[in-house]
Formats: C-alpha cells, structure tokens, sequence
C-alpha cells in the first residue's frame, strides 16, 4: 500500500501536513487546520485509513501535532478518532499521541479539547509536551551520531 | 444589490466611529482571512501572547460564518462565491473585539438569536458536553453554524453580543460581537 502525503501550508490555505506511512504505520497530522472545505480534505485521509486496516492491518501509532484548527476540522478529528476505536475495538494495536505546545502559557483551552475528544470517542489519548518530545529526538539524534 | 449596501453602510461607519485596528468589508475568502490573521497576530503576539490564540480562534470561526452563512454573496478573489459582510477587529483598554456583521433572512435571524440566546445561558462545563453533542451528529445534521458560536463562547470565556438591525421586509442585518479579555 502506498504511503500519503500532503504538504502544509500556513500563508493562504491553513492545510495541515499529512504524513501516512503505510511501511511504519504511523500517521501523522501536524500543523494548522483552518479550512473551509474540510470535509473535501478529510475524505481521503479517511478512506486511507480505513484500506489500512483492510489491507495492511498491523499497529497503528497516530500522531497529532495540530497547532491551530478550527471547529469544522475538529468534526473530522472526530471521525478519524472513532474510526481508529472501532479498529481498536476488533482487537488491533492503536496507539494516539497529541503533542501540545507547553511553551505558552495558556494551553488550557486544548488540554480541555484533548479531553473532549476522549470523552467524546472512548479512546485513550497519550498527551505529550513539545518540548519533552523535542529532548527525546535530540537526545536521539546524538545518539546515532554517537553510533556512527 | 445596491440598495441594500447603501442601507447598512451607516451601521459599518458607526461600528468603525471609535478607534479600530483592522476592518474589512466585502467578499470573506481564504486570502482575505490569512492576510487580517496575520494582521491581527503581528499586532498582539508581542503584547498580550495569551489572547492571540483565542482571537485567533474567534476571528476564525465569526468570519467562516459570513463565508457559509450570510444572505449577501460576492465572488472572492478566487473567484468563488462566498458570503459578504464586514470584520472589525478592535482594540480596547482591557479587551479585545471581534465583529462581525451580515445581511441575514429574517428566519436566519430569529433562529441565529436563539442559539446565542441558549448558549449565553450556559455553563462552561454545559458549553463543552454541548459541543460534544452537535460535534456527534452526522456532518448534514450539524446545522447552521452551531459548533463554531458554541466555540466562540467557550473560547473568549465571554457573553456573544448581538444586534438585529432590520432592513426591510425579508432582510436583517445581524451583527456578533465577542469579546476578549487581555489578562
């Protein structure tokens, strides 16, 4: 199965980065989602998915590193999160990251719509600051330096 | 139609009367919002850092309500049709104002205030469990605009203000207004 990929834009059109990986299977939606067509957009992300789990069915790891994203997107979020329940549901391996920003002050508004999401769809939701992931791949990329 | 435009034009420069920081009227396409949130997030990111993400929010979800939502279409700059209707963006001594105005069907209208009117009477906590039941129905039966003033209200923590102002005998002009605070 073929790997999806969508480059973001933050000028013009607000399009998050799309980055399914069918070989890995980690999915990955990063940036701002402030679209007007959201549906438009999400449809494809949600039938890459679903012949995912027909076709390949192996663990999935979701990550979400949306800074920005309006109500609309947040619909989809939805769909997408009760369509990896169900696959969860049937006895696969999920597992769902939500990286948030924990350098501004203010995040109470997304840690409440991160919650929102798990009450809205049953499914666990792993918060994870940037910076802590940031350590994480620098302490990473030392590491491979250190081993090459 | 012109007549229409020439009707409400003096409630836009009695909405622009005070000091203002951005304004628009006309046509709301992508362009347009990028450019005024850019505006908006260059003039209070270094200021007051923690209202920007919510004026942010708001100015987004009022203005993709005139997109959808108002009776008065123009073709945008990329040459679709969307709504047409007026953005104020304002600056205050303690707060922030977001405006939005827009020709609207009397029907719209009476169904408009009465969602703001129900959502203005809710808790935060009652806003949330709300917002989780519309997010829950089918796309088709979400209906006009109501997760996106739910967030509104939930976001700058704030009543949304509002004021019908008839112009003739099917149309309104409708104004929202939400207010931020800056601490």
């Amino acid at each position: 199965m073929e790997n999806f990929y969508i480059e973001g834009s933050k000028g013009i059109y607000f399009i998050p980065t799309v980055n399914f990986n069918a070989d890995t299977g980690v999915c990955e939606l990063s940036g701002e989602s402030y679209l007007e067509e959201t549906i438009k957009f999400y449809t494809p992300l949600i039938q890459w998915l679903e012949r995912y789990f027909e076709e390949v069915g192996k663990p999935l790891t979701f990550n979400f590193k949306l800074t920005y994203f309006n109500t609309s997107s947040s619909k989809c979020i939805v769909d997408i999160l009760n369509l990896l329940k169900k696959y969860k549901d049937k006895g696969h391996d999920v597992t769902v990251n939500w990286y948030y920003d924990d350098s501004v002050e203010d995040i109470e508004d997304e840690l409440e719509e991160v919650e929102d999401f798990m009450l809205e769809t049953g499914l666990e939701i792993n918060l994870i600051p940037m910076s802590k992931a940031r350590d994480k791949e620098s302490k990473d990329n030392k590491k491979n330096q250190g081993d090459k | 139609m012109q007549e229409q435009a020439t009707d409400y034009k003096y409630i836009i420069e009695e909405l622009k009367a005070d000091v203002f920081a951005i304004s628009y009227l006309g046509a709301i396409d992508r362009n347009l919002l990028a450019l005024m949130a850019k505006n908006i997030e260059e003039k209070t990111a270094e200021t007051t850092p923690t209202a920007t993400k919510k004026i942010f929010k708001v100015f987004i979800e009022l203005s993709q309500n005139i997109a959808l939502y108002s009776a008065e279409r123009g073709i945008s700059s990329d040459s679709h049709s969307s709504g047409q209707g007026i953005i104020i963006f304002k600056e205050l001594n303690e707060y922030f104002l977001v405006f939005t105005g827009n020709m609207a069907s009397k029907s719209d209208v009476i169904a408009l205030t009465k969602k703001i009117d129900s959502i203005n009477a809710m808790s935060h906590k009652e806003l949330r469990d709300f917002k989780r039941k519309m997010r829950n129905l089918k796309h088709t039966d979400m209906g006009r605009g109501n997760i996106g003033l739910i967030q509104v209200a939930l976001v700058s923590g704030n009543p949304i203000e509002y004021k019908v102002i008839p112009l003739d005998e099917e149309k309104s002009f409708v104004i929202i207004a939400s207010k931020i605070n800056k601490n």
